[in-house]
């Protein structure tokens, strides 16, 4: 067991509770729990212990003994307790530091530090062979699992741009019903093996989903199973050679049948039908697909946000959290607000200094005073945040309750009972009016929204061009294209794949090995890859810009600027096992982008790294460097800029001075002496007229 | 192609201010034009260097308009929606101000070269006259009839309203005994002085009446209006009537200069040190509107021609301010006027703040009228210039409305919690303190010479109590408004608190609460301080300003008629019997003298001669002088001047008031630019120092009260004549007051 932050029990009582995911297709058959811990040497042992629960039940129990601090302690948990799902694992301290004397609640010796690295869990599961009906597609692409490996099959590698469609449509059904979890695909060729019903030589440990067309899959099936291949047909299988692995088969009379099986089962991640197999006639998609993002100037119930009422209760208990999705491209002016106004409740009892913290994205950004000791409900309680506080794409509003009782005290009843704050789904959130400008290339937009490629949520702006045919270039477009849904949350059906030039007006993703062919398709970009190969260093990769004179006058705060000065060494040499992820404007069309995953080696190894939840978000730049083990990328701001969007002409130029004051300031003086002349000259002529003999004067 | 382009350009920078850049963009741009303005300062304010001025300063100006609109006016709650609105309100006006008074002022103008002159045109001089003393009223005729003018071209007509067949017969027995007492009185001065003497059956219609009634007696080509405290230099009509060989020509318009103090300068004693009061709009303004072709008329000081007065029925009096009325409409027939940036009168300023409000209040109903009922941008016939000149002069005087907020302002939020104001600390940075300062170095920038810094927003802030209700019922109904005379030639022989004072000792009370309220904000509301800190400051300065008001509002006496003038150390003899030693004058007026370089003792009461040469007429003078103080330290004494005939004088007014060189050096003077902070530094200095004073005064009429003693406080005034003052208690006569609660306290009761 690992988790990425320190476990700490702080206090008299102090719980701390932890997320078990245990697959659908696992049945658990033993299970041990390590715990590294140390706890503080002034506990007394008879009344301080640190208990472990698996939900809600007691599985074991240690007492803290403070002559033996450091602890290294293995409970074997029942195998019944861990059902699949999620499963709550919970370590509750209670600590003491007196017997018989009162003492006080939050004393800094009440600790307990649990090592997450070195604590473990260890089980031992065995595969349970799927249901063999396609409701149970989401349990087979299961997200509890800790790495999904899935083997994609075609009778025949040398793919067309449909077949590429439709694998990529495939590892998209398959991403989006992984969410989060990590997972990688191989692709391999279709071989046959005798076996009952279905000929074919399948991995022992992966499930796999054989995709072609009815003639090209006969040689693997029986002519029953054939025979039921009358349009595009999903059919969902056990591995005749492991029966707990499971087989989807995506296949239709026709390539564009295929294509609508692989679409529908893209999007069929709701549970019906109960059927093996399935046969579509007909697939409609709205052609206006509804967004999740905030449009400009609506007003949203947080119910519409997918947010429903939440109480909270305790001193500190867990946040109340929702989602709100701004486009990665919105751009407003400095002052625009997206205002909240809450509808909340706090119960009576409470201390003045009980508040609810709100936090954008983790970020503290107002605090809400609960200051009537009688309990209060408060409707449309404003408060306004500036839109640019928003990150593109996801943003996690919270907020933070920390309640505190109105009677405490050493020896004295904490009512943790009384401590109840509600927020309520009517509450509403307005939206300013905002425009669709940005300034790219940016990959951090790409791992935040995908942006510009999500611009169109059915991927009909997307192009994807191969650098060449192999299957490790043909997995990375796939997995890229998949990451890309799970940040859509919905199939990209309109991808264009292209093994020609990528000329048509699309915004472009390029994945490959062959790095001479890139460069000649793009000799002008920032890093050659040709030979002898320029790469770019950077001199200085964040430096913070001296605090200008200026902005201390005006009491405005300093701006750390990323003022990257690359320098570009050519050279002999390669990429090694390095990938690189380049982003820079389309030579030929104007506005639109280019993203090129390149590697000489180990390409798809290094983009399903890249597509971890840990590396991903980490794109920023245009450059990024990084390798299949690595858990950073390395990144550089190397390219010209440009601005994207179809904003009014001013928020152009508000977008533009705020990216270059100078040029603000020339140009409004310039204007301003500009008109000064021109007036003056009207002066002159209007005073020769009309008062030859006068003289100008000053008073 | 020019317009053109301005146009365009206009329409850039214009579009450029309502840009909504970021606020480190405004704070860059901000802080370089701060820094371009100051430089700019430093060039001479002529020519391009002005315009550039004025288009840079406007177009941060322009910003903050564009800001305060679109992102500060939040709702919150009604109140502060409400409250927020009408700050909001006030700072448009504010800035539209701005504006007109940046094209106004955009090009000033001076006519240095005199136009020559074959044949001089008749003129008949009319002084209007209504409860004057007549003491200033033969002032005047006498320095009328002494004017540099062929002598059978000039015809001098004393215009009395007060003495009118209508007072004479008046209900009122006593009034009507002071009417006829004065009837004859002025009749007789009139025929010995040579004086055409005229009066009327009503007062209908005012002073535009008087003088309507006047022109039906008058056939001269030209008419030069001079109130009758306005005294002419002898060189009056030879400046001004040469600019009339322009036959387009109505109007020469010279400023009205003054020998005495406003009742705020003399109270703060800051006469002689800083620019009058009315030198912006005299030295100034007046100078910008003559280059759009909209110098008007200011009821005095200025010569008009018949023919055109003749063309629109002569002297408009639907408002009460028939001067600017008269122009306005003499412009929009295509007439011309000229403003002769030259003192040629010497007036006097009314003694009390009263005196003054009540002037003030005039022209503010009169201007208003004037907005309401000849609208100048509706008005056929007008420039587009002219339109915008007339419009700020008569848009200037809402000023009351918006001083009112200003002073109320961050009491709302102080006192009340009302948010009038909905910005942070950064952009309070960006845009509020660049305007602000924008708006200071402007004001240093069109009128440092002439108006010190804040001295507009003083002023403003002391008459806005009292103008405010006058403009609003005026806008209510704008035909009520009715001609009211404004006081002259008061004498207050004691200090006393002004009766005015009443608003402003609520109001400091109230801004003081503010303090007390900005402290526990501070501590209670720590979100709210970037607030609480513009508020606070913000009533810093309202508590400055009413601080040196209270200070203005104590009243210093006042005891002589005729104002001592400086001569410039003019040598002289002074001869008592066989003795004669010399003396140099230090200052002069007509009723006596301060002489220099006296060692040897003299007798009061003593009479003697006074023997100079002439500087007006020339030739010599001998003035018979009886001693009346004398200091030997200072080697100094005063006389008093005996004058044994008219002539003498005539001789005697004209050695006064004749030479307008004295009055340009005088004007000149006053007119320097000593900067922002030493101009407030001074003023608050004046102004808390006669605030002490003045609770000084106040705690010894506390002091009193305790001791049950409260007598009537009024201040003592003379005049030669019963005047029409305002009724009710004038003031309180603390000096006197103080001596008299002394002396009873002393005396045991019974």
């Amino acid at each position: 067991m690992s988790a990425p932050e320190p476990i700490r029990l702080r206090h008299q009582a102090d719980e701390y509770t932890l997320s078990l995911p245990i697959p659908d297709r696992w049945q658990v058959k033993s299970a041990r729990l390590t715990l590294d811990f140390v706890h503080s040497n002034a506990l007394i042992a008879k009344r301080s212990q640190l208990r472990v629960q698996i939900n809600g039940l007691t599985v074991g129990q240690w007492r803290l003994d403070p002559n033996s601090p450091k602890r290294l302690e293995t409970i074997a948990i029942p195998s019944e307790f861990l059902v699949p799902g999620y499963n709550e694992l919970r370590f509750s301290a209670a600590q003491h530091y007196t017997e018989d004397r009162c003492e006080a609640n939050t004393s800094p010796e009440l600790w307990t530090e649990i090592n997450p690295t070195t604590s473990f869990l260890k089980l031992e599961y065995a595969m349970v062979p799927p249901l063999l009906s396609l409701t149970q597609l989401n349990q087979v692409f299961d997200k509890k699992l800790p790495q999904a490996e899935i083997a994609l099959l075609f009778p025949n590698l040398d793919l067309s741009e449909q077949e590429l469609a439709i694998g990529s449509l495939i590892a998209q059904g398959i991403g989006l019903r992984l969410e989060y979890a990590p997972f990688r695909f191989n692709l391999a060729q279709a071989k046959s093996q005798p076996a009952e019903r279905i000929h074919l030589a399948l991995p022992q440990d992966q499930d796999a989903v054989l995709i072609g067309t009815r003639a090209h899959l006969a040689p693997f099936l029986d002519p029953q199973l054939i025979s039921h291949i009358a349009g595009p047909y999903l059919g969902l299988f056990t591995n005749p050679q492991a029966p707990a692995q499971a087989l989807i088969i995506v296949s239709g009379t026709t390539t564009e049948e295929v294509h609508q099986a692989a679409l529908a089962f893209a999007l069929m991640r709701f549970p019906v039908p109960d059927a093996q197999e399935t046969v579509i006639s007909k697939l409609n998609i709205d052609p206006e697909p509804g967004s999740s993002a905030l449009q400009p100037n609506r007003t949203y119930t947080l119910a519409q946000l997918g947010f429903t009422t939440a109480s909270r209760q305790g001193l500190v208990p867990p946040p109340i959290e929702f989602e709100v999705y701004l486009p990665a491209d919105a751009f407003a002016p400095e002052e625009a607000e997206v205002v909240f106004e809450l509808h909340l409740a706090y119960n009576a009892g409470l201390r003045q200094d009980s508040l609810l913290e709100m936090r954008i994205n983790g970020i503290f950004e107002r605090a809400l005073q609960l200051p009537e000791v009688g309990g209060a409900h408060y409707r449309n309680y404003r408060i306004s945040i500036p839109l640019r506080t928003f990150r593109p794409g996801r943003n996690r509003v919270s907020f933070h309750p920390l309640l505190v009782p109105q009677i405490s005290g050493e020896c004295i009843f904490f009512n943790t009972e009384s401590l109840k704050v509600t927020i309520y789904e009517d509450s509403q959130v307005t939206v300013p009016p905002f425009s669709h400008y940005v300034e790219l290339p940016d990959l951090s937009l790409l791992a935040r929204a995908g942006f510009p490629y999500l611009a169109s949520s059915d991927g009909s702006g997307i192009g994807v061009h191969l650098l060449d045919r192999k299957p490790e270039t043909i997995l990375s477009s796939w997995q890229l294209i998949a990451q890309l849904a799970r940040l859509n949350q919905a199939p990209l059906s309109k991808i264009t794949f292209s093994l020609a030039e990528p000329n048509a007006p699309l915004d472009w993703i390029v994945v490959g090995q062959d790095l001479q062919k890139f460069a000649a398709l793009f000799p002008n970009t920032s890093v050659h890859l040709d030979r002898p190969k320029i790469f770019s260093y950077p001199t200085s990769l964040t430096p913070v810009a001296p605090q200008a004179w200026w902005r201390a006058v005006l009491f405005l705060p300093e701006l750390a600027e990323l003022k990257p000065r690359p320098v570009h060494i050519a050279q002999t040499g390669s990429l090694g096992r390095f990938a690189i992820g380049l982003s820079f404007k389309h030579p030929i069309l104007p506005d639109k982008l280019i993203t090129a995953f390149l590697a000489e080696t180990e390409l798809y190894p290094a983009i399903a790294q890249l597509t971890r939840p840990e590396l991903w978000p980490q794109m920023q730049g245009d450059l990024l460097f990084w390798r299949k083990e690595d858990n950073s990328v390395l990144w550089q701001r190397t390219t010209e800029r440009f601005y994207r969007g179809s904003a009014q002409p001013s928020l152009r130029l508000i977008f533009h001075f705020a990216r270059h004051p100078w040029q603000w300031l020339g140009v409004a003086l310039a204007v301003c002496l500009l008109l000064a002349w021109l007036l003056h000259r009207q002066l002159k002529r209007y005073k020769q007229r009309h008062h030859p003999d006068a003289e100008e004067t000053a008073p | 192609m020019v317009l053109i382009l301005t146009l365009v350009a206009g329409g850039i920078v214009f579009f450029l201010s309502a840009l909504a850049v970021d606020l480190h963009d405004q704070g860059l741009l901000a802080l370089m034009v701060l820094i371009l303005l100051w430089k700019l300062d430093r060039l001479p304010r002529l020519g391009l260097g002005r315009i550039a001025f004025l288009t840079v300063a406007g177009f941060l100006l322009l910003r903050y308009l564009f800001w305060r609109t679109f992102t500060t006016l939040g709702f919150d709650d009604s109140l502060s929606f409400l409250a927020s609105l009408l700050l909001y309100g006030a700072e448009c006006y504010g800035l539209s101000m701005w504006f007109l008074s940046a094209v106004t002022n955009a090009c000033p103008i001076r006519h240095s070269r005199r136009p020559q002159v074959s044949i001089w045109p008749s003129v008949d001089v009319f002084v209007p006259t209504y409860d004057e003393p007549v003491e200033i009223i033969k002032l005047t005729l006498t320095a009328v009839k002494a004017l540099d003018y062929p002598p059978h071209l000039l015809k001098v007509y004393l215009l009395d309203d007060g003495a009118t067949l209508a007072k004479r017969c008046a209900p009122n027995l006593a009034a009507a005994r002071v009417a006829l007492e004065r009837y004859t009185t002025l009749k007789a001065l009139c025929r010995k002085l040579g004086v055409t003497y005229l009066t009327r059956p009503d007062n209908a219609l005012a002073k535009a009446g008087n003088l309507n009634a006047a022109l039906q007696h008058a056939h001269g080509e030209l008419i030069a209006v001079l109130d009758c405290d306005h005294v002419p230099a002898v060189d009056f009509l030879k400046q001004t009537v040469p600019h009339f060989a322009d036959p387009k020509v109505f109007l020469v318009q010279t400023p009205h200069f003054f020998v005495t103090p406003d009742p705020i300068e003399k109270n703060l004693r800051l006469f002689d040190r800083m620019p009058a009061e009315n030198a912006m709009f005299y030295q100034a303004v007046q100078l910008g509107m003559d280059f759009w072709n909209a110098s008007f008329f200011c009821g005095s000081a200025a010569v008009l021609r018949r023919k055109a007065l003749d063309e629109v029925g002569g002297f408009s009096g639907q408002t009460v301010t028939e001067d600017a009325e008269t122009s306005l409409k003499l412009h929009a027939k295509g007439w011309r006027s000229v403003y002769l940036n030259q003192p040629l009168v010497a007036g006097l300023q009314p003694e009390t703040f009263a005196s003054l409000v009540r002037q003030r209040m005039r022209w503010a109903q009169g201007m208003v009228q004037l907005f309401l009922l000849h609208n100048p941008l509706r008005l056929k016939g007008l420039a587009f210039g002219q339109r915008l000149v007339y419009f700020n002069c008569a848009w200037f005087w809402f000023f009351p409305l918006a001083r009112v907020v200003f002073l109320l302002a961050p009491l709302a939020y102080l006192l009340f919690g009302l948010k009038i104001y909905d910005a942070n600390l950064k952009e309070i940075a960006a845009y509020t303190l660049p305007y602000l300062a924008t708006l200071l170095l402007s004001a240093e920038y069109l009128f440092g010479r002439v108006r010190w810094a804040l001295i507009s927003e003083f002023y403003e802030s002391m008459l806005s109590l009292f103008s405010f209700k006058a403009v609003v019922s005026t806008l209510k109904n704008p035909k009520t408004p009715r001609f009211t005379v404004t006081p002259k030639g008061e004498r207050l022989d004691n200090d006393f608190i002004s009766p005015l004072a009443t608003p402003f000792y609520a109001l400091l009370f109230l801004t003081s609460l503010g303090f007390i309220f900005a402290l526990w904000r501070w501590q209670m509301l720590p979100q709210e301080r970037s607030m609480i800190l513009l508020t606070g400051i913000w009533n810093l300065v309202n508590f400055l300003i009413l601080i040196a008001s209270l200070g203005a509002l104590y009243e210093q006496r006042q005891r002589r008629l005729y104002p001592r003038l400086p001569v410039a150390n003019l040598p002289a003899r002074l001869e008592f019997g066989q003795q004669s030693f010399p003396v140099r004058l230090r200052d002069v007026s007509v009723g006596g003298s301060n002489l220099m370089d006296v060692s040897m003792p003299l007798a009061l009461e003593e009479q003697g001669y006074l023997s100079l040469e002439h500087p007006v007429l020339r030739c010599p003078l001998s003035l018979r002088v009886k001693i009346v103080d004398q200091s030997l330290k200072n080697k100094s004494v005063s006389v008093c001047f005996l004058p044994a005939s008219l002539e003498e004088y005539r001789a005697l007014v004209l050695l006064v008031y004749g030479d307008s060189q004295r009055w340009q050096m005088m004007l000149t003077k006053r007119q320097r630019d000593i900067g922002i902070v030493h101009a407030l530094r001074i003023l608050l200095a004046c102004g808390f120092r006669q605030a002490a004073e003045h609770f000084v005064a106040l705690w010894k009429f506390v002091l009193w009260r305790k001791e049950n003693y409260v007598p009537v406080f009024k201040p003592r005034t003379r005049s030669s004549l019963e005047h029409d003052r305002p009724s009710g208690r004038i003031g309180l006569a603390f000096g006197e007051a103080y001596e008299c609660a002394r002396a009873h306290s002393i005396t045991p009761p019974g």
